[in-house]
This record gives C-alpha cells, structure tokens and sequence, in this order.
C-alpha cells in the first residue's frame, strides 16, 4: 500500500505500456529516453511503432511492478491475471534479467491467459532493448520447442533467424543471439529443412565481412562448417566451385593422388572449407591485428587436416600457411607468432618464418 | 485440502486403503481418536448438537471446511446442509471442478439460496443441471465467467428453480438468446439480470427478457454491442420498475430508447450510458424531466453531449452523487457552475479529457455547498487549461481524498505542495516522481535483487 500512495502514477503508467504492447502487433522496439527532470505528462512516448520511456520514472515504476510482483509471487495476495500481466510486461521490458518473472510468464502461458505467438513477439521487442539477455532467448526457445513445438512452416524458422540475427547486430560478439540461431536451426535440422545450413553459410559470410572482430559469429560458421562436412545432404545445397579451388591449392601431382573418381563428396567438402580458407586471408589481408580471424584460421587448418587426414595436405598446408604467414606477419606479429606455434604444437606443421 | 472435503461423497471413504503399514496405523489412530474425541470430547458433552450446528450457521465456506475436519461429528454437523445457505466460492477456490459441485448441491439441497461461482472456468453444464434440480430454491445465482457453460444451464435454471431473483452470466460468452427466453419462461420473480460481454445475446432475447420478467430492477448488459435501441424500449416498456441500468459500450443505442426509458421508468437510480456515443443532449432532458431520483450517471465518451443536457439534469436531479463525465468534450466551466448549484450532494466527479474546463469552473465548483462537504473524488486528468490557481479555490474542499492531474502541464510539483499543506491526507496522482525519494541508495539497493542495480 505504501507504494501505491507513494507514486500513484506507476499504475498508470504500467497500463499504458501494456495497452501499447498488446495492441500494436508491429511494435518494433522499446528504450528509455534521457529526460531527468519528471513534468506532468506522460513518460510513455509512442511513435512510429516505437515505444520509449522516460528516464525520471525507471527507478519508481521499477520499484513499484517488482514489489507487486514478489507479493504476487509469494501469494500473499490473491493473484489476478490481467494485472500480473501488465505488471510482467514493463517489468521484463525495464529489466529482462530476472528469470523469476519469465517463469510467471510460462505459468501464464500454460494457463493459456497468453498467446505463445504474441509471446514471441514481445520478447522480440525486449530484445531489441537488452540484445544479449540469456533470458529472453530462453524464454524464446522455450515457447519455440515447448509450447508451439511446429517446425514444419518455413516462416517460423526464418523468424527466428531474422531476430537472432538483428540481435546479433544490435550488441557486439552476442553469442546468445548466435546460439540461439544454432538451435533453431538443429531443430528443424531434425524436420530435414537441409538447405538452411548452407544459406546461413552464404548470409554470414556477408556478415563475417562488416563484423571482422565478432568471434560469436565465426564460431557460428564453424558449427555451420562442420555440418557441412559430415552430411552430405546439407552440402548438395550449397553452390560450391571446388575444382577451381581445388586448383589453386593443390598442384596437378597432389590432386591426383587425392581425387579418386568415387570421392568427390571429399573433393566437395574440402572445396568448402578452402573456401573459407582463401575468404579468410582475403580478410586478414583488408584488416590488421584481428584476433578473432586467426583463431578462426586455426579452426579450418584444424578441420581440414583432420577430414582428410594424410601426410599429402599437410604439406600442402605448410607450404599455404607458410606463404600466409610471411605475407602478414608485419601488422599482426603477435598473432602471426601464436599461431606458428600452434601448428608445430597442435598439427605438427613445423614453419620457419623469415 | 478444504477442498477435497467438498469433494467426498462420505467421510467414511477416507480411509479405504490400508495397504500399507502407515495408513494401518492411521486407520488404528483414526478409531483410536474417534471414540476419544466424538462423542466424549469435552465441547461435544458442554455444547449440545443444536447450539454447535447454529454457531456454525454463521461461519464462512473455509472455516466450515476446516471445522469438518476435526471429527466425525464435527464432520457431519458442519456439512449439514443448513449451513450452506449462502456460498461464495471466489474468495475461497475457483479451480473447482463438476464434482464439487455437484456434491456441494446434494450436500445444500432446498437450503441452498446465494451461490457465486465467478470465475470457476472449469464448471460446466452437467454439474450445474444437477445443482438446480437439487437445490430448487435459489435465488442468488453468479456465474459470471463460466465460460463454459451454455444455454443448457439457463434451461436447467429455469425448470427448476422458480424462485430466482438475480442471475448473472457475465463474460460466459457461448450463450444466446436462448438463455434469456428460458429464463423469462421459468423465473418470472428475476429482479436483476447481468448478461455482459455476452455476445451471442441480441434483442431478440432481451425482448423475451422483459415480457417474461416484468418485476426488473437491475439489467446490467455492458459491451453488448448488439444490444439495439428496439431492446431497450421493449424493456422500458414492461420493466418499469427498473432502477439500475448499465449500458456501457451498447454503441447502436439511440436517444430513443432512453426517453423511453426515462419516461416509463421514472425510479431510475443508476444510469450507464459510458462510450454510446449516438446520444444526444436529448437523452439527458428526458431523465432530467423525469427520473428525479438518479444518483449515479456515467457518461464517459458520449462526446456529443453539451452544457444544455447537464443544465437540465442539474436543475432537477439534486439527489445526484456520482457523476463521470470523462470525454464529454463540448462541456465548459457552465456545466460546472450549474452542478454546483443543483447537486448539493456530488461525492465523486469526473471530467476528465474535457478539454474546455478552466480555473473558473473550478472555483464555481469550489465554492458550492457540495465541494466543502461532500466532494471526495475529482478526476481532472488531461484537462489542459487547469493551472495551480485551481488549488486555491480547491483548498475549501475539506473532503477531498483524491484528485487526478495527469497531463495537466500547467500544473506545478509546488502548486500540489501547496495544495497538500492545506489537505494533508489528500491523494493526489499526477506524473511527478515521488517528493520523497527511496531511502538513500546504499540501503535500498540491499532490497532489490542484484539485477535492479543495474537500473
């Protein structure tokens, strides 16, 4: 009761907000506004599909939903669901973090008071305000793999994508965005939506370009990749021009002890992953001293000498890395240097640098 | 646990299973404790049978429960049947299912007169039939949000419990017109009827409603958007004796049906006519001429009524005590000056969204016999021209508990600390932060889960 009397405004400011969010199905997205100073009138701005929310009253709304709700929680008072509602709604969106309240938001859902769609939608919302918050992408998967449990429309898939994605650009090296994209797309690995690996291939790689230092999203890829070196129904998707690479790295005397006429799945997978080889020298040429890029190389090196593990790519490696190293090792010293070292130590890839 | 004592058809059939050594010994120490406690028990000896049972009379649902509990003999005198006259399952448990029930109607029998079920969602058909065909003599039934009972239910109602007086089926949104024509058969005393957000119900059904039910009090019927004006005439005309009216968001209605009304049903205590925008100045002249007992009108969003309709209102309804007149846009500080003449008894009023309302009308407002009295609520919110010359006049308000300013900008955080040096306890909502802050931030962040320190 005492807050009640003290900031009568919360309630109605928390009502608004409730008002907004469950009336427009295209709210884009939620933020505070710097304002410190509080005037008689609303702190709730909506323009545009675009929610804000002054600055001066955080602390009190805040104040005022999260001890409504701990009541609520503990049951000393009889809970209503419209209120709890309204109350869960500003209180995720002021602070996402607190798992207590997605859990009444569960409860809520399985007591059908709320629309697992429209769930998914808020969350949305929610992060674009707090990008990285665990929380809200388990929630998300939770309503994905628990309640809604159909992966077979394409759509809801490439929802989820698109908002892991605009997550992923919205925070830097978010790797619960990237996660959570990962299991998406092993859930509908598992209804054979096949073709998804390899156009998340194509789009991150676009991605991987602007974002050179985001190691979440490189290791994204390498799950990615290594999909698509151990199935070969994720690789017939891909748009692969492995003979012309497979020119460029090896000479004519390797490739023929290498291709075998029955192997060219091999020839295929090693296509892929030189690919990304070439690709990322190309970005360690354009950007110095990334360490993300290098650990990264250290990956393919690593994949592609365990996929085909004969003393023949070795070689060819050694001379490959030997020639990358020497190139770029002035601007990325330090790196060039550990990773020298841990081809002799990991791979047995001895290179005497210059 | 008090539940499931509701639940069972016997007390006996508690302790059936003795497979195991525990409930063995449960079962020793349950006959143990039954020759021990029932009838030797000291307040069984003291107090006879016939003074327990009426202390029992006046205990509410829970501590009925919880007193069955106690003994076989407690057990058998707290579920009998004259004790259950009245029994309001909301406050108590609402996840009940047919069972309970329809044990609760073999257990109530003719006894049984109020029973609430709001908001038992899982209730359906089935239990209630056996409800009516037991307990014939209902008269106060609440089945508001039993969203799944249906028109049955109102069948089984009116075969078997003639005496009904009052029947609400708010928010139970499958039934039809059918319902009202079953019970306008059967139960021709129903004085008061709730049929909101009931969407199946058209005009056919509440035309049957008033023919059938001529006694009408109190027709509550809010966000019946087929309700039509041909309806609420056909009511005014059979149901005379109407003295509630509710209806809130009905948006077909036109002036017509309530001239009827106010001119057949001249005892009209309570209107609603909230967001029927259709009406007219018309439809506040005709109660004004005739329904000079009216205490409450709720008018928010009937935004073409003007300062003509509250000047006749005003000048005949002097018993008027709640007023809300939120989104009455046209009116100005003379609706104000005249309710201030003509309703001496104004407790609770409303203007918010009404844009014209200045500081003058304030005043006009203030210095009536109804502001230093009675005036305990005012609501000015999103009334732009207010500024904090209203406090001055507003401080001969002695009171007034809660005033509403959200969005009036004019207003000033020291406009309102002045107006509370002068009434201390009033409650006033607008959008400043707090005067006092939290307690000083080092120790209120210990309150908080560690995640608000971030905020």
């Amino acid at each position: 009761m005492e807050i009640d009397d003290n900031f009568p405004a919360a309630i109605r400011i928390v009502t608004e907000i409730q008002n907004i969010v469950s009336k427009d199905p295209k709210l884009k997205e939620f933020d505070l506004v710097i304002q410190p100073e509080s005037q008689n009138k609303s702190p709730v701005i909506y323009i545009d599909h675009c929610l804000g929310l002054e600055s001066w009253c955080v602390r009190h709304v805040y104040r005022y939903v999260y001890q409504r709700l701990i009541t609520i929680r503990k049951r000393l008072k009889r809970p209503v669901s419209n209120e709890t509602i309204t109350l869960l709604t500003s209180a995720l969106l002021l602070n996402p973090e607190v798992t207590t309240f997605w859990n009444m938001r569960r409860e809520l859902v399985i007591d059908e008071y709320l629309k697992p769609n429209e769930e998914l939608r808020f969350c949305a919302v929610v992060l674009k305000f707090k990008p990285k918050s665990a929380e809200i992408f388990n929630y998300r998967r939770w309503i994905l793999f628990h309640v809604l449990k159909d992966f077979s429309s394409n759509d809801v898939v490439q929802n989820e994508l698109t908002v892991g994605l605009t997550a992923a650009n919205d925070y830097p090296s978010n790797y619960n965005a990237w996660n959570h994209c990962f299991c998406v797309i092993q859930r509908s690995l598992d209804h054979g939506n096949f073709a998804l690996i390899a156009q998340q291939w194509e789009i991150t790689k676009v991605w991987c370009c602007e974002h050179v230092s985001d190691h979440s999203c490189m290791q994204y890829r390498q799950r990615l990749l290594k999909y698509l070196v151990t199935d070969k129904r994720c690789i017939q998707h891909l748009k692969s021009c492995a003979s012309k690479l497979l020119l460029r790295f090896f000479n004519s005397d390797e490739r023929h002890k290498l291709m075998r006429p029955s192997e060219d799945y091999i020839g295929e997978t090693i296509g892929v992953i030189l690919d990304e080889l070439y690709f990322n020298e190309d970005l360690i040429a354009m950007y110095q001293n990334h360490e993300s890029l290098w650990n990264h190389r250290r990956f393919l090196c690593y994949l592609l000498v365990n996929i085909y593990s004969t003393d023949c790519i070795k070689e060819v490696l050694m001379n490959n890395e030997k020639r990358v190293c020497t190139n770029f090792l002035k601007g990325n010293e330090m790196f060039v240097k550990k990773y020298v070292l841990w081809l002799q130590t990991k791979l047995c890839i001895s290179i005497q640098l210059l | 646990m008090t539940m499931e004592t509701l639940a069972r058809d016997a007390p006996s059939s508690m302790h059936h299973h003795n497979n195991s050594s525990v409930s063995n010994m449960k079962h020793n120490y349950v006959q143990l404790s039954k020759t021990c406690l029932d009838e030797d028990a000291q307040i069984n000896k003291k107090l006879p049978k016939e003074l327990l049972l009426r202390i029992f009379s006046y205990l509410d649902v829970v501590s009925l429960c919880r007193c069955a509990q106690v003994s076989r003999a407690w057990n058998v005198l707290a579920l009998d049947g004259s004790n259950w006259q009245k029994i309001d399952l909301f406050d108590f448990q609402t996840d009940v299912e047919g069972p309970v029930i329809e044990n609760i109607s073999r257990r109530c029998g003719g006894f049984l007169r109020q029973i609430s079920l709001r908001g038992c969602q899982s209730v359906g058909d089935g239990s209630l039939k056996t409800l009516a065909q037991c307990c014939n003599y209902i008269e106060y039934i609440n089945l508001n949000g039993c969203k799944r009972i249906t028109d049955s239910t109102s069948q089984s109602l009116s075969q078997y419990c003639k005496k009904l007086l009052s029947l609400d089926i708010g928010s139970c949104s499958i039934v039809s017109d059918l319902s009202l024509k079953a019970i306008s058969d059967g139960c021709p005393n129903l004085t008061s009827v709730n049929i909101s957000w009931c969407d199946g119900i058209t005009e056919n059904g509440v035309e049957a409603l008033a023919h059938g039910c001529p006694k009408l009090k109190s027709f509550i019927s809010k966000g019946c958007t087929r309700m039509t004006t041909r309806a609420i005439n056909c009511l005014a005309q059979h149901c005379v004796k109407l003295e509630v009216i509710n209806l809130h968001g009905c948006n077909n209605i036109e002036d017509e049906a309530v001239i009827k009304l106010a001119n057949n049903c001249n005892s009209l205590k309570y209107v609603c006519l909230a967001n029927c925008s259709l009406l007219t100045d018309n439809c506040l002249v005709a109660l004004a001429e005739q329904c000079y007992q009216l205490n409450t009108l709720e008018v928010a969003g009937c935004s073409q009524f003007t300062d003509i309709g509250f000047l006749a209102l005003s000048k005949t309804c002097h018993l008027m005590e709640k007023m809300d007149l939120e989104e009455c846009v046209f009116i100005t500080d003379s609706t104000l000056f005249h309710l201030a003449m003509g309703c001496p008894r104004l407790e609770y009023l409303s203007l918010s969204h009404c844009e014209l309302i200045t500081d003058e009308g304030i005043k006009h407002l203030s210095t009536s016999t109804c502001a230093s009295e009675h005036l305990a609520v005012l609501e000015l919110d999103n009334c732009p021209l207010i500024t904090d010359a209203s406090f001055d006049h507003l401080i001969n308000c002695h009171n007034l508990q809660r005033i509403m300013l959200y969005d009036c900008q004019l207003i000033t955080r020291n406009g309102i600390k002045r107006l509370r040096t002068h009434l201390p306890n009033i409650n006033v909502h607008a959008y400043f932060a707090p005067v006092t802050p939290p307690p000083s931030t080092g120790n209120s962040r210990k309150h908080y889960c560690r995640c608000c320190a971030i905020l």
